[in-house]
């Protein structure tokens, strides 16, 4: 995250790490991936190390469809820091592979959001190298 | 496995000592020094000498971030212990625990007094940098903090889904707020007194919807502690002692986007419920007050469904109509819980529900009460505890 002082009023940017390194490089090619389980074919999400079904260390990327329904959501009327402009919508995304995700719903007025709306995937740049998915109506 | 029913009967330890300072707004003291009041008071309120302690479990400090904890308090308040437990950190589930890690240490032989104790200033204290910076925690730093969740956004979501499974309404959960405000009227040492409506509940401000300012518990500065000892030793304290009859813990996430669906998770809560009250050998029909850990409107109504005393989804009309409230089939959070009287992570529900079982509660007393449930919640109900206290062994 940045935590450089000064940076408080802006958006949190994600640091890549070793396991999600990977996932970063394919947000900035317009691509969801997720870890695939080459041996128990368990779909991962967040990036690992290892599998937390059967801890094989083998594991692919693959790339996700990006659609999706909204499993839950809230809309917030306060942010953590004054770089979020409320009212926001945080949503849990269940992904057609199976796995759930954090992100927002944008796009759209944030009271047309509903529990098991169809949703797909969308990009925003936050730099030059993160480009942070977010969903959008389907 | 099965876990071992009667590994509390085998040497028993009991609560002999509270103590709670002044709670609200109170400039001027340090995270050390709320603890070492509450040490205090807990200690006179046994009738023990500090000397007498030689265990101490203590949690953290959200202003005063301290590398280990326990032992920066035990010097600073001047006792060597034999065993100490240092930054028990499971949130809002550390309280309740602390009363199982206790009980462990003492079945274990390794201490028998033991000191369970927390204070922060986190009203005047916190800057709004360590406010992030606890929001930050409750989140997955890269792939959920960056999307803005707020820590009652995150119960927001729960209350969603909850609504959207089971029909539950706003104005059932402001009954909850509704009744822990009713309590903290009764309680001396309440931060919220004022009475406040469902209607007032319904018109605060939205945080994260569907929670509202009044579904979300207070933040305030204060201590608490509480003693934990052998019933050898706690047959010459002051006080009739209570007694830990059963514990339970679980865990199935820690960041709520990998929390199983809403009705598994409640499951998983009922089964380790279903383990503390085997352990005490009792029924929920035998508890007479809930001290359930109340951080939002949301996690009281799911901690009932969870722990069994109403179906999974019909918590909602369970809370209605005065049932949690004093004089109601199961009086939750007499002293106004974390909703209304302090947030010191739960430390004051059990005491509340040693004044309970004692008969001490005075204007909020539940007549004769003999049992006691206290849970914690810690995280996004990413940490569950689950304690049975009853007044006799």
């Amino acid at each position: 995250m940045s935590e450089k002082s000064g940076e408080k009023s802006k958006v949190p940017v994600p640091q890549k790490r070793p396991e999600t390194e990977k996932f970063w490089e394919g947000c900035k090619e317009g691509k969801l991936l997720l870890q695939k389980c080459n041996d128990c074919g368990e779909y991962i999400f967040y990036p690992r190390a290892l599998c937390p079904r059967c801890m094989s260390q083998s594991l692919s990327w693959v790339e996700s469809s990006g659609r999706g329904e909204v499993y839950t959501f809230s809309i917030h009327h306060r942010g953590p820091t004054p770089g979020f402009k409320p009212p926001y919508v945080v949503a849990l995304i269940d992904l057609e592979e199976g796995v759930r995700m954090m992100s927002n719903v944008v796009g759209c007025d944030p009271n047309e959001v509903k529990i098991g709306m169809k949703v797909k995937v969308t990009f925003e740049q936050l730099n030059e190298d993160i480009y942070l998915p977010k969903f959008v109506p389907a | 496995m099965d876990i071992d029913r009667d590994f509390l009967k085998k040497r028993r330890a009991c609560l002999v000592g509270i103590g709670e300072t002044e709670q609200g707004k109170v400039p001027g003291k340090s995270s050390l020094q709320f603890h070492s009041e509450a040490a205090k008071l807990a200690i006179e309120d046994a009738g023990i000498r500090k000397e007498d302690i030689n265990g101490v479990i203590t949690a953290f400090s959200f202003v005063d971030q301290t590398f280990m904890h326990c032992t920066t308090f035990a010097e600073y308040f001047g006792i060597a212990p034999q065993f100490y437990y240092t930054s028990m950190a499971i949130g809002g589930s550390t309280a309740a625990w602390m009363l199982a890690q206790a009980a462990m240490a003492i079945h274990a032989g390794l201490a028998d007094v033991i000191l369970c104790v927390r204070g922060d200033n986190t009203l005047t204290g916190l800057t709004s940098e360590g406010m992030i910076a606890l929001i930050k925690e409750m989140s997955h730093i890269e792939l959920e903090y960056p999307y803005g969740l707020l820590t009652p956004g995150g119960y927001a979501l729960f209350a969603q889904r909850h609504m959207y499974e089971f029909g539950t309404r706003s104005e059932q959960l402001a009954a909850i707020a509704v009744a822990m405000r009713k309590h903290a009227a009764l309680m001396p040492n309440a931060f919220k007194k004022e009475p406040i409506t469902i209607e007032d509940v319904l018109n605060s401000p939205m945080i994260a919807s569907p929670l509202h300012l009044l579904d979300c518990c207070l933040v305030t500065d204060g201590g608490g502690a509480f003693i934990v000892a052998s019933e050898e030793k706690a047959r010459n304290m002051k006080h009739k002692p209570v007694y830990i009859k059963g514990v339970a813990q679980e865990s199935t996430h820690q960041y709520i986007s990998q929390a199983p669906n809403l009705r598994e998770l409640l499951m998983t809560y009922r089964k380790a419920a279903d383990k503390a009250f085997a352990m005490a050998g009792i029924q929920r029909k035998d508890i007479d007050v809930a001290m359930i850990y109340d951080c939002f409107t949301i996690t009281v109504l799911m901690s009932l469904e969870g722990l069994g005393f109403c179906e999974i989804g019909e918590g909602g009309p369970f809370v209605e109509g005065g049932r949690i409230e004093l004089g109601g089939e199961l009086p939750v959070n007499t002293h106004g819980g974390l909703l209304s009287q302090a947030h010191l992570g739960g430390m004051f529900h059990v005491n509340e529900a040693v004044r309970q079982l004692r008969g001490e509660a005075g204007p909020r007393q539940v007549p004769g009460a003999s049992h006691a449930v206290v849970t914690g919640n810690g995280g996004l109900f990413s940490s569950q505890s689950i304690v049975i206290l009853g007044n006799e062994p």
